[in-house]
């Protein structure tokens, strides 16, 4: 689905991004996570046709994207910052996106109505920042897009239209087979409706997994032992921490294997705890040198 | 239809008619009121000429024909600014959307081709105007409907000039909106390219003449290369509306409108492979272009270098007189201009540096190389000015090679063509030359000290024509004092050189030719004397005292001609006062010695084509004898005892109109010093009771 291969892009001599390379495949929900500065922006920028890289290639759909308009009419973007004209509505927006993007589907805009619930006709620059946001996922979802593309998408939404706007791309992901790109600089929003993530720091991709490589790689176990016993040497354990006789370990390794491997020290309380991905990327990074915590932190 | 279907379409269109519309409906508060503008421009004023017609008694063809050429003028005219600035404000509100972060990738990020993109925006900026210059001449012509004023044709050739003017201007500013990512850079790059070429055309030529003793400018601002390159400048003087015959009017100029919209076209092609290639990211940045950067440092550093120290050449002119600063900048001085140069060139370069950078701390960050480079380039220069190093100060043309040379001060004109001349006018030159020096030390006297016959401008041209047809001219400032002028080798060279045989023949013979169409008034000054300014003051006003003096020489009845107005004359003040019939205030009479260019009688001799009058065959006279036509330079011995303190002053015209009225003539102004040889002259002015008095008798008394 999209493809970047050794992109480059350097802004006054800073390189915003070097060497980035980043696969997203198709149908997928891609959270590209980093903090601030990282490059983020500038990378969809760029899967979005608006940059043209300095060096390297951006694929979307096999073809780059750049000044591509049969590529780009298949990509919704929601940008942090939205994009609407000065004096237009929802309805002067719709109108006009309705004569740019031939997939622009009006009955969809017409239902997506009742899920926004906001003036057609009032000038969008005087809705409330949640309220811009709103607008621009009705009107980008109205695109029926196979590539959906969010920069920071949910700030400024409230819990409840946070939950609602996801809930509509989930189930277009789910029905049309949409494949979703996401930016945030917080890992803990991406948590639940990821299944591939992009750590980018400084311009370059620190990782790139989905979440199930990520989940059979490593297991988090709560278990109390018998006095005397002795954890086995050939277990890799990343994190260790102890609370009178609970201990909680973080092991590297397949989760049925580790388990096994426990089960002759006879142990009074086992129990296999699903990790939060927050704490896989700390663990699974954390021995390489990477100050991970403070990318996710 | 799928999505594949539905995007072939827009992958081969180099046209998105929803962009443009867009861009049509967005800024329609600015079209309604070009609208509204052009139309209280033109068919408001034809309708009101029509009715000013009606309410004459005839409407002849002649009077409409009038009528609507001034119209079409005002129209041209004020439509030269009302352009200039609508390309500009057009060019800001289509592509207003480069300047800011989020609508510039808003746009860069629909699917359209960034050539269909250029096209629909910069059409949705040009064919608003081009509708409303259309409805302005449909309103025109319904203004105008069942009158004489009725021209069609005209009104046709009106709005064609308007639209190839607005497609200039429009794409002009379209590709300075290209080249900038900044709002505020864009009308202030073009206004600055609009106007680029005759503004460094002047400072560039004010500073070298300025700096280079002797030169002077063969640059002509008004009209020429500068000009046309400045097209505010090039519509206002080359597009107007002329008689073609006596029944037809038209505008002109058309060559240079072609010439503009071929180069509209240009700017064109290059505004839209500059928005091909546009990093969307270099929105908000003073350039758009990566290479523009350093082109942006340096022509900041120039720019700003020039405009210093032209404004400081300025403020020192009114500071200390027109004198001290006319001249000041020779010689010494220029070390003083190389630093307000610098000065200037650091300014520039410094905020050229905050603008790039965005920041006011530049110090440690910015390009100091690029100034490095410009104040060597500044001080190289400035030293190869002021130690003449291309040697363009003392260069004088070989003798062998001159044809022709022509001296001119103030009026005074002398046309040589003799060998033997050339060698004394190259002298002349020389000691021009060598006595740099001392005139670069004149010309920092202060402003109250006085300079030769109080005459600030006083400067002598030479100008050479040689013999391949060029023109050499060099022009020296005659900055000497009273006291010493006279000391110096030019102040006699000048004056033989302007009175020999061939230059006083070649000033006055052109009086004796049949070239010569038409005069107008001859008027005699004479000075008056101590004696004649007391008795001046016991009359009840001029004409009575003038009378006197008559009815005393003896002029009574037929022989005292009317027709002659006889004044007194006073040039104390920069405006001369003209007394004819009042009584006289004594401080007008107050005579004070040696300064003799006071208070003169003044003789009006009227004349025309037909009859010249007695005074012009007497003058005429004395010109064929070599008489009459010196030229008074200095105040030596010829000057006190050859000549009258008394001149003869005229304007004469020569050459004949053509019948499609083509002025082929011209008016010269001559005047001389009556010398005491020229008998016919003085016989007749006497004879009309005119007294004359050498300065050696007006000193004597």
């Amino acid at each position: 689905m999209i493809k970047i291969s050794g992109l480059t892009k350097r802004f006054d001599g800073f390189a915003a991004l070097k060497d980035l390379n980043m696969t997203v495949p198709k149908g997928s929900v891609y959270g590209i996570v980093g903090p601030n500065g990282s490059g983020k922006t500038t990378a969809l920028r760029h899967i979005v046709g608006i940059y043209r890289q300095d060096e390297g290639e951006v694929l979307v759909f096999g073809e780059p994207v750049w000044d591509n308009p049969a590529v780009k009419a298949r990509i919704g973007y929601i940008p942090d910052d939205i994009f609407y004209f000065h004096q237009s509505s929802i309805r002067d927006m719709a109108r006009f996106y309705n004569g740019i993007f031939p997939t622009f589907d009006k009955n969809r805009f017409k239902k997506l109505e009742e899920a926004f619930n906001l003036p057609l006709n009032k000038p969008i620059r005087s809705f409330s920042k949640g309220q811009q946001k709103q607008a621009a996922f009705w009107l980008q979802m109205s695109l029926r897009p196979d590539l959906l593309v969010l920069d920071e998408p949910v700030d400024g939404l409230d819990p409840v239209m946070r939950r609602q706007v996801w809930s509509l791309i989930m189930a277009d992901a789910a029905e049309r087979g949409m494949t979703v790109l996401v930016s945030s600089h917080n890992l803990r929003e991406l948590e639940d409706v990821c299944d591939h993530v992009g750590i980018l720091n400084k311009g370059h991709l620190l990782l790139e997994r989905s979440l199930n490589d990520l989940q059979e790689n490593i297991t988090k176990i709560q278990l109390a032992l018998p006095e005397g016993s002795e954890l086995p040497p050939a277990l890799e354990i990343v994190h260790e921490e102890e609370m009178g006789r609970l201990k909680t370990l973080i092991v590297r390794g397949d989760p049925d294997e580790t388990m096994a491997s426990l089960k002759p020290l006879q142990p009074i309380l086992m129990e296999c705890v699903p990790l939060t991905l927050e704490e896989i990327f700390i663990y699974e990074l954390g021995g390489k040198d990477y100050a991970v915590k403070d990318i996710l932190l | 239809m799928n999505w594949e279907e539905k995007t072939m379409r827009s992958k081969i269109s180099f046209f998105n008619r929803t962009i443009f519309l867009k861009c049509i409906i967005r800024f329609w508060p600015m079209w309604v009121l070009f609208l509204f503008l052009w139309m209280l421009i033109l068919p408001k004023n034809i309708w009101q000429n029509e009715v000013f017609i009606f309410g004459q008694d005839s409407s002849p063809r002649d009077l409409a024909l009038g009528k609507m050429a001034s119209v079409l003028e005002q129209a041209l005219y004020s439509g030269v600014v009302i352009r200039l600035l609508m390309g500009c404000f057009s060019a800001m509100a289509v592509w207003g959307f480069l300047y800011s972060k989020r609508s510039a990738n808003g746009i860069a990020s629909l699917p359209v081709r960034r050539e269909s993109l250029f096209l629909s925006i910069y059409l949705g900026g040009l064919l608003p105007a081009l509708c409303i210059y259309l409805t302005v001449f449909a309103a025109g012509c319904f203004a105008a409907y069942g009158t004489d004023l009725m021209m069609p044709g005209l009104l046709f050739q009106w709005f064609a000039v308007e639209s190839l003017s607005f497609f200039f201007f429009y794409s002009f500013a379209s590709l300075c909106a290209m080249l900038t990512g900044s709002k505020v850079t864009l009308p202030l790059l073009y206004l600055a390219l609009n106007f680029i070429a005759i503004c460094v055309g002047y400072i560039v030529n004010t500073l070298f003449t300025d700096l280079h003793y002797g030169i002077i400018s063969d640059l002509s601002l008004d009209g020429g290369i500068f000009s046309f390159l400045t097209p505010a400048a090039a519509f206002f003087r080359y597009i107007d509306v002329r008689p073609i015959t006596d029944e037809r009017i038209a505008i002109t100029g058309w060559g240079t409108l072609w010439t503009y919209a071929a180069a509209a076209v240009v700017m064109l092609i290059g505004a839209m492979l500059l928005f091909r290639r546009r990093r969307m990211e270099s929105a908000g940045e003073v350039t758009a272009v990566k290479g523009l950067k350093p082109v942006f440092r340096w022509v900041m550093m120039i720019g700003f270098a020039l405009v210093f120290s032209i404004i400081m050449s300025g403020v020192h002119l009114s500071i200390n007189g027109l004198v001290h600063g006319r001249y000041w900048f020779i010689g010494r001085k220029a070390y003083l201009m190389a630093a307000y140069l610098l000065i200037g060139a650091f300014l520039g370069w410094m905020i050229a540096e905050m603008r790039l950078q965005k920041s006011f701390r530049i110090f440690r960050t910015g390009q100091w190389t690029t100034f490095c480079l410009g104040a060597l380039m500044i001080a190289v220069i400035m030293l190869a000015v002021r130690f003449d190093l291309t040697g363009v100060v003392r260069r004088v043309p070989e003798a062998k090679k001159v044809k022709s040379v022509t001296l001119t001060y103030g009026d005074q004109k002398a046309v040589l063509t003799n060998d033997a001349d050339f060698e004394q006018a190259l002298e002349l030159h020389r000691a021009f030359i060598g006595n740099k020096d001392k005139i670069e030390a004149n010309g920092s006297l202060v402003k109250t000290q006085r300079v030769v016959f109080e005459y600030i401008y006083a400067s002598c041209r030479i100008s050479y024509t040689l013999k391949d047809g060029s023109v050499f001219e060099r022009q020296y400032p005659l900055l000497y004092t009273v006291d010493d002028w006279e000391e110096w080798p030019e102040a006699a060279l000048m004056d033989e050189l302007f009175n020999c045989p061939e230059a006083m023949r070649t000033r006055t013979e052109f009086l004796l030719t049949p070239d010569l169409t038409g005069k107008e008034t001859i008027r005699v000054y004479a000075v008056m004397t101590a004696n004649e300014c007391a008795a001046a003051s016991s009359y009840e006003d001029v004409e009575e005292y003038i009378l006197s003096i008559e009815k005393n020489s003896g002029i009574v009845g037929e022989e005292r001609q009317d027709s002659i107005m006889r004044r007194i004359y006073d040039v104390r003040y920069d405006d001369p006062c003209l007394y004819v019939t009042y009584r006289l205030n004594p401080s007008v009479l107050a005579y004070e010695d040696l300064d003799y260019d006071k208070t003169w009688f003044r003789y009006d001799f009227p004349g025309n084509r037909e009859s010249k009058g007695e005074l012009w065959d007497a003058m005429c006279r004395d010109i064929e004898e070599g008489t009459l036509g010196y030229s008074a330079l200095l105040d030596n011995t010829m000057y006190r005892t050859g000549s009258y303190l008394a001149y003869l002053d005229m304007n004469v015209k020569v050459g004949e109109e053509d019948t499609n009225r083509n002025n082929r003539s011209d008016y010269r102004y001559i005047t001389f010093p009556i010398t005491t040889s020229a008998r016919h002259t003085i016989d007749y002015l006497e004879s009309q009771g005119i007294r004359l008095h050498t300065p050696e008798e007006v000193l004597g008394q």
